[in-house]
């Protein structure tokens, strides 16, 4: 980062790097630029051509169709270079591109995260560079991939990225942020903190609370019944023959069934939570939470050692889970979301952050990390009809399958009506369950009734707000609130509070807007 | 139908929070009618395609040929003007506002949403347009947040006037850009 310690010479260089770029009128890129775009086209295409080279000779056309396509690729790419102009524009990179769906792109300058030059031999020899700007939005693609500039201009550029993001932004949030994480954690900014370890009894609860053994038992049984033969069949399914057999000479094939079926199960869940333990031990040996200043970092595995880390303030969701089988045990999880940049030199993203603990040790760690994290919180409950909602799809399942089953094969069907009631009651269970709460800092949700799920998140790390209804939603006077945050995993349990009263889940949504709109955007 | 060329942004409304919404450009309609008609025919064809296997082959059925083959037919004639009010009624509940706090969308005919960009979280923003888009006059604004469900939230069918002030409005971030 380029400290202004000169603010006069620091103008006159931004100033030579902005006429550098055009200073307000449009640019294009090198000149040679065509013939990158070209040849990253024909990398993807290197096997097709390469087989039609080889293959192609016995039938003429093959190699005319190969000219056509090369050539078709050029003109792609020549009307790349052609449509794709950029200009810098006071503070913003504007990018104009396309022939037929023409898009312009305007990008602070002070909102670009990280300037990646790529220079393979070839933008070597040529003089030039292929530039991806990237913004702390996600996804795959940078947010600007500038195929290629010459040297000079991507210098100009990366310094005055540079420049402006060390005018804007990243002085004051990181040292601000780092300096109040630094005090949470006594002052203690160069030593290492070892915050929690698990020990072999840890890792034995959390392989028996977890169900990753039953994932691996169904794909064990899996390959077996793909790859195993009739031999290895006929020895897992001895012992169930026999004493099936054994029934089945005193004529008593009833009991047999009764008995066999629930020693399966047993069984197969005895396997599975010793595979889960094997798991446990294998993933999480030596599991150790430690922070360095504002850093967390983790390490952990038996054969592999894994370790991964992020600072603190990369957070953006947490979430606390406790299943039936950790309550048994008194033990929680706290899982983690965290915004890591792709061009940043994070090795690993940071998720399991304590894969097992006490609760209250839970919430020592959550007040050194979190000094506003007040533990306790007010829930407010759902509309008092939600579980209608919760239950809605289920029911409507079961009388699909039940209607099916009925028009097929008649009365018999109607037996598979008797799921109905349990469904009412897991749905009032789990409305009962769930609810959230807004502090001045924090947005919490939580849900699940035997596989409790508590979610929160820092209002000024929220990204956007959604007020969502359906049509069930509309009749019965409800509403819900989605949240959401930077780094958000689509299988994680997102801050979509489900099922609020109407008047309250807009009373919610028109603070949280104006909330968010006061505080500024953190990264 | 009053397709009112010259005034660009129409009726405005005021929503219950007071701020002033805005609808799209009436010519959006039609690329909403458009898009409801093609998901009808697709949708039709697949429900009819999924029924004759259902009926066909797994419960084996057998249902007179002119009968089915009149309300497969009746489906694909209803398609057109049921894609109409689909369009018109998504294009009415489609509106828009520039509040203090950021870009308020709402929108959506069955399932409704009422969704915040806050200012001070914009990224980057795009404006995107197709030769229909250029042809009418209109464009598509694309606002890019750090978000992951609002990562990207696009609003089509905009005059470009419009379209580009919205954008220069939301761009600004002089001011919290801490």
């Amino acid at each position: 980062m380029t400290m202004p310690s000169d603010a006069s010479t620091e103008s006159a260089a931004t100033a030579g790097d902005e006429a550098r770029l055009g200073a307000g009128t449009e640019r294009r890129l090198h000149p040679l630029s065509w013939l990158f775009v070209l040849l990253a086209q024909l990398r993807s295409f290197a096997l097709p051509l390469v087989a039609l080279l080889v293959f192609g000779d016995r039938g003429e056309s093959w190699q005319w169709w190969g000219l056509v396509a090369v050539g078709v690729l050029t003109l792609g790419a020549a009307a790349r270079y052609f449509t794709y102009r950029f200009r810098i524009d006071a503070d913003e990179l504007v990018i104009r591109s396309g022939l037929l769906e023409r898009n312009v792109r305007h990008v602070p300058l002070a909102r670009i995260q990280s300037v990646a030059l790529h220079r393979s031999l070839l933008h070597r020899l040529a003089g030039v560079a292929e530039v991806r700007l990237e913004s702390a939005v996600g996804g795959e693609e940078p947010e600007a991939r500038m195929q290629v500039l010459s040297m000079a201009d991507a210098d100009a550029l990366e310094r005055l990225v540079e420049y402006h993001r060390g005018a804007a932004q990243a002085v004051p949030v990181a040292v601000r942020g780092e300096r109040a994480e630094a005090a949470a954690s006594n002052g203690d900014e160069t030593g290492t903190r070892r915050l929690l370890h698990l020990s072999l009894l840890d890792l034995v609860k959390l392989g028996l609370s977890s169900g990753r053994g039953t994932v691996l038992l169904a794909a064990g049984l899996g390959a077996l019944e793909q790859f195993g033969d009739e031999q290895v069949w006929k020895r897992v399914a001895y012992w169930p023959n026999e004493l099936m057999d054994w029934f089945l000479a005193r004529d008593n094939y009833l009991l047999g069934w009764m008995l066999l079926i629930p020693a399966l199960l047993l069984l197969a869940t005895a396997v599975s939570r010793i595979l889960a333990i094997a798991l446990a031990l294998l993933r999480d040996f030596d599991f150790t939470l430690e922070q360095v200043g504002p850093r967390l970092s983790v390490e952990r595995g038996l054969l592999t050692r894994m370790r991964a880390s992020a600072p603190l303030r990369r957070i953006q969701h947490w979430t606390l889970r406790q299943n039936l089988v950790m309550r048994l045990f008194g033990r929680s999880s706290l899982r983690v979301e965290t915004a890591a940049t792709r061009a940043g030199n994070e090795p690993q993203t940071l998720s399991e952050l304590v894969p097992i603990a006490p609760p209250d040790v839970l919430d020592a760690l959550l007040r050194g990390w979190l000094p506003d994290w007040p533990g306790v919180f007010d829930f407010r409950p759902l509309h008092p009809r939600a579980w209608r909602r919760m239950a809605l799809v289920p029911c409507l399942l079961t009388l699909a399958a039940s209607a099916g089953l009925t028009a097929a094969s008649g009365a018999i069907g109607l037996a598979l009506l008797a799921p109905l009631p349990f469904w009412i009651w897991l749905a009032r269970r789990q409305s009962a369950c769930a609810g959230y709460a807004v502090t001045d800092r924090f947005v919490v949700w939580r849900s699940g009734w035997l596989d409790k799920r508590l979610s929160f998140a820092q209002i000024d790390k929220l990204q956007g707000l959604r007020w969502v209804q359906s049509p069930f939603d509309r009749r019965h006077g409800m509403a819900g609130v989605r949240i959401d945050t930077a780094g958000a995993h689509p299988l994680g349990h997102r801050l979509h509070l489900a099922c609020l009263p109407e008047a309250e889940a807009r009373a919610l949504f028109a603070r949280l807007s104006i909330r968010l709109a006061k505080s500024p955007w953190q990264w | 139908m009053n397709e009112a060329r010259s005034t660009p942004a129409t009726a405005t409304t005021s929503s219950d929070d007071g701020w002033r919404f805005e609808h799209l450009d009436p010519r959006a309609r039609w690329g909403m009618r458009l898009n409801a008609l093609l998901l009808a025919l697709l949708l039709f064809g697949v429900i009819w395609v999924l029924v004759a296997v259902v009926l066909g082959v797994a419960l084996d059925l057998d249902w007179p040929a002119a009968t089915a083959f009149a309300i497969v037919l009746a489906s694909f004639l209803a398609a057109p003007p049921l894609a109409w009010f689909h369009g018109s009624a998504r294009w009415r509940r489609t509106r828009y506002a520039l509040t203090p706090q950021g870009l308020r969308i709402q929108r959506g005919v069955w399932w409704r949403s009422d969704t915040v960009v806050p200012r001070s979280r914009v990224q980057h923003t795009d404006l995107q347009r197709g030769p229909l888009d250029r042809a009418l006059g209109l464009a598509g604004l694309r606002v890019y947040t750090a978000g992951s469900e609002l990562g990207r939230v696009a609003l089509d069918g905009l005059p470009l006037a419009r379209a580009e002030a919205l954008r220069d409005a939301l761009i600004r971030v002089d001011d919290d850009a801490l």
